[in-house]
């Protein structure tokens, strides 16, 4: 899928585990386990807006959308 | 997920389909008897029809109605095969699923089925009254040819239900 999910850097840049952040969001681990590796088919305007609320960025820092043959 | 009436209904379910496999051995058993005791029918039919007509017509007339009986027992096993599962998925608590899509697809083919064997039956008696065999009258079923469609219809509402519940589930 060219959506990626950028969650594990900013968890890893917040030195925070996804534990926390499930608890935080209150988002299940099992959901937000799915959204890191990037097998999510989609992600709720509120899921996206209580990630962007704890983790303090924007949407964009969170997702970026990668093509084919784009260099990166 | 715990449903009365899904219960109940899963209970009816299966008593019918015991109820379709002791059809079934009645139906050979009276197969059966028609041809051991062919005698003995052929003395209660003349007994009966006065020599009006031939005996071995009217036998034949009951065994085909009984072979027709046995045909009908196989598409109603799967009609309650496949009833039985989607209730199952719906007792599991998800029943929005490919399967369940196949089932209703099976439900319709099992249900034209019933609806052919009912148009041979309305021939076979056409044919009998015209013999003169006292038989029972027979009116196209309406309801069952809107079933058979109805089947179709749903089982099409389920491939799209199944789609968007497995879009559902990647949904975060």
């Amino acid at each position: 899928m060219p959506v990626r999910v950028a969650l594990d850097d900013m968890l890893h840049d917040r030195r925070m585990t996804l534990t926390e952040l499930s608890e935080r969001v209150d988002i299940t681990l099992a959901n937000l386990s799915i959204l890191k590796t990037g097998k999510a088919k989609a992600i709720r305007f509120s899921t996206l807006e209580a990630i962007c609320r704890v983790l303090d960025c924007q949407p964009g820092d969170l997702l970026s959308v990668t093509f084919e043959g784009d260099e990166t | 997920m715990r449903d009365g009436f899904v219960d109940g209904v899963a209970l009816l379910v299966r008593i019918l389909r015991v109820g379709n496999y002791a059809y079934l051995v009645l139906m050979v058993g009276f197969l059966l008897a028609t041809i051991m005791f062919a005698g003995a029918f052929e003395t209660h039919i003349e007994h009966k029809y006065h020599g009006v007509i031939e005996a071995g017509t009217v036998l034949l007339f009951l065994r085909f109605v009984a072979m027709m009986g046995m045909a009908a027992v196989l598409p109603v096993a799967r009609l309650f095969g496949a009833v039985s599962g989607i209730l199952g998925s719906v007792r599991a608590g998800d029943p929005f699923q490919v399967e369940n899509a196949a089932r209703l697809n099976a439900i319709g083919w099992a249900l034209l089925a019933l609806q052919l064997l009912d148009v041979v039956l309305c021939v076979v008696l056409w044919w009998a009254r015209r013999a003169g065999i006292e038989v029972m009258d027979w009116t196209p079923s309406l309801t069952g040819c809107l079933g058979v469609l109805l089947a179709f219809v749903l089982a099409r509402v389920f491939v799209a239900g199944a789609a968007m519940r497995d879009e559902l589930a990647g949904t975060v």
